[in-house]
């Protein structure tokens, strides 16, 4: 377990109000070491094969206990004990919520229960974790919101890539204004896949299979853009206002009603477009964030960023590591004249050293188990994560209603670009 | 050529450390300016920019912009003023040929294959003023230029007070000066793992053929391209003194 500057130094990270001006929420850690006797009770609520996946990771945080576990699917339910044998089982949620053991609830079930349970939870003060997206509706995303800024309580949503080594480090060094100002983003995924789970008869199928159904769905949008787009909106420090799009089912209308193929572009305040492109019919581009500047090109999934023109020097490069490192060694650089032609192909640079081990959610719980202990919110999380599941929903509609739609002032918290006039 | 492309510093350095990299002169500029605010650094790396572009103007012989494109174009048939710039690095060039026993050539690359073009230059120091009396010659500056911009870009950082830095054109002309933040001078190698040399307010010039298949040092007197796979390196009190002994030590073996 690591403090905050154990933890910003293993990431690569420049230790100082640099990282902490990108990301504020990191300063989550900065109690780490005087909380490593105490541990947070949790409950986890939705045991399917996320929340199970989250579990795997929690159990093995030594500040968690998880002591329920609650899903109405009876298969789910069997699973989430296994991991965690000792805990109680629960098949109704406000039930766990009357436990008073409980301080924190992990909701890994469908978005749209996310609002519900959110809601409820806050009002009995418990602090709360959320998957993404936070729901399938604009209006219950700020219901959310605003029952999280009534309680006093944390919340924490499952956005991970705020916690993501390449991408802290990636937006950090975004931020510098060394590689200029960020001209265009393009985002994608594509995935060649049907989403379908088996389903043990025919009446589960819609419980099961509720990514398929626009009734408890918005698809590709708050399935994968919902990672996606905040990352532009992170980098770019404000908040998209418009976006227009066009969604269809090109391969898969005979098994789903939600979109298999969407494309949407958001446009910023300063005229920088983000375009979303998603397809779930065709695997072979997989998934990038491109972040374009005016002096080089960031991949920020790859981990790699590109200068528009001409490389550093290595040697110049390990000069400056040695500087950061306080040691005076040899420069190997001189040597004949270099000539853009012998640079060869535009290779990039590596944002980080080593390739981290993780996407970030391990650290995400981490940081959850960590507030919940200090009972301190980390400055911009909820809200960067309000945006992340609105952006979605925003493209959604504008896909639905096929015009340019505008962020309506309803659903603006003082935030960014959205701050509101005292 | 690209712009002043970065600013990089270092974070948990002790003192203020700027690097900026660009394309000039046909290759990449490395500047280190130690010491400074970061402010004043970028100014200055500015200005050495500005610098560096402005003589390139002048000696690239391939732009038809530059000053010495129109004096190959016109000095044989007719005197031509040049800029003190072009007329004292000539005036360099044309000394260190016979310094040099005849290695160091700046009319090499002349038409039609002539030699001798060096001795076929006429200088008038009074008007700055430079004439070929042969229609073949033709100055080629490519390697001694970098050398000069150095010694230029070196005399500005001086003159405004700067003590510590490092300044690299291309691998090939180094300048060091003063000290590196986390020792005396500066420590500079050959990049093929060769030689290693302390550089104390000196300049370190490296000629040669970094790989077996390129050429392109041409022997004025066999009129033969220096082959294979070799590199000299001099240490000097300039960058253009560099230039011409590094040219010469690849040269003069083969004679």
């Amino acid at each position: 377990m690591l403090d905050r500057r154990s933890f910003i130094k293993e990431v690569g990270l420049g230790i100082g109000a640099g990282i902490l001006a990108t990301a504020p929420w990191l300063d989550v850690f900065s109690e780490k070491n005087h909380t490593n006797t105490l541990r947070c009770k949790i409950a986890v609520i939705g045991t399917g094969s996320r929340g199970q996946f989250l579990m795997s990771l929690l159990v093995n945080n030594p500040k968690v206990e998880i002591i329920a576990v609650c899903d109405d699917y009876p298969l789910n339910l069997k699973k989430g004990l296994e991991l965690v044998p000792g805990a109680r089982a629960y098949t109704d949620y406000r039930k766990v919520l009357d436990n008073k053991d409980v301080e924190a609830v992990v909701i890994a079930t469908p978005p749209i229960y996310h609002a519900g349970i959110t809601i409820d939870a806050f009002a009995v003060g418990k602090h709360v974790f959320s998957e993404k997206a936070l729901s399938i509706y604009m209006d219950e995303v700020l219901q959310m919101y605003n029952a999280y800024k009534n309680s006093g309580k944390v919340f924490f949503v499952g956005q991970q890539r705020y916690f993501d080594s390449r991408y802290l480090k990636a937006i950090s060094n975004l931020q510098t204004g060394n590689y200029g100002a960020i001209q265009s983003i393009r985002i994608h995924w594509d995935r060649n896949t049907d989403w379908r789970r088996p389903v043990p008869s025919p009446e589960l199928e819609r419980k099961i299979n509720w990514r398929l159904y626009k009734a408890t769905s918005r698809g590709l949008m708050t399935e994968l853009a919902c990672h996606q787009l905040q990352v532009g909106m992170w980098a770019m420090k404000s908040i998209p206002n418009k976006v227009m799009g066009v969604g269809s089912l090109i391969a898969r209308a005979h098994e789903r009603e939600v979109y298999d193929n969407v494309s949407c572009i958001y446009s910023f305040d300063n005229g920088v477009k983000m375009t979303y492109n998603s397809t779930n019919s065709n695997k072979f581009y997989g998934l990038e964030e491109q972040i374009l500047c005016e002096k080089a090109t960031f991949e920020l999934e790859k981990g790699k960023y590109y200068y528009e023109t001409i490389p550093p020097a290595p040697g110049i490069m390990q000069l400056l590591h040695d500087m950061e490192d306080k040691t005076f060694n040899t420069i190997p650089i001189a040597g004949s004249s270099w000539i853009p032609e012998t640079a060869g192909q535009n290779k990039g640079e590596y944002i980080l050293d080593q390739k981290p081990d993780g996407d970030g959610t391990k650290e995400l719980l981490e940081a959850f188990a960590e507030a919940v202990i200090t009972q301190k919110q980390p400055r911009n999380f909820a809200e960067e994560s309000y945006y992340g599941t609105q952006l979605c929903l925003l493209g959604h509609q504008a896909m639905e209603e096929e015009r340019v739609v505008v962020f309506p002032d309803k659903y603006k918290i003082n935030y960014l670009n959205h701050t509101k006039s005292v | 050529m690209s712009k002043y492309l970065y600013q990089y510093k270092p974070q948990g350095a002790t003192i203020s450390v700027l690097y900026a990299w660009f394309e000039a002169m046909h290759t990449r500029i490395d500047m280190v300016v130690c010491d400074l605010s970061e402010l004043k650094s970028i100014e200055l790396c500015d200005r050495g920019y500005e610098e560096i572009q402005r003589i390139s103007s002048v000696m690239n012989r391939f732009d038809p912009a530059s000053e010495l494109y129109n004096l190959n174009l016109c000095a044989s048939k007719q005197y031509i003023k040049v800029s003190d710039d072009l007329f004292q690095v000539i005036k360099y060039a044309k000394e260190s040929f016979s310094k040099t026993n005849e290695s160091f050539d700046i009319t090499v690359h002349s038409k039609n294959d002539f030699t001798g073009g060096i001795d076929c230059i006429e200088m008038i120091e009074k008007y700055r003023s430079i004439r070929y009396s042969h229609p073949d010659v033709q100055i080629d500056l490519g390697g001694i230029a970098k050398g000069y911009a150095l010694d230029r870009v070196v005399k500005i950082m001086l003159g405004k007070g700067v003590e510590h830095f490092l300044f690299n054109f291309g691998n090939s002309s180094i300048a060091a000066h003063g000290n590196n933040p986390n020792g005396e001078g500066w420590k500079i190698s050959l990049k093929d793992g060769g030689e290693s040399y302390e550089l104390h307010n000196e300049f370190l010039t490296v000629s040669g053929n970094n790989t077996g298949e390129r050429k392109h040092i041409l022997n004025p007197q066999t009129r033969k391209y220096v082959e294979g796979k070799m590199e000299q390196a001099v240490v000097t009190s300039t960058g253009i003194e560099g230039e011409v002994l590094s040219t010469t030590k690849c040269i003069l073996p083969l004679r």
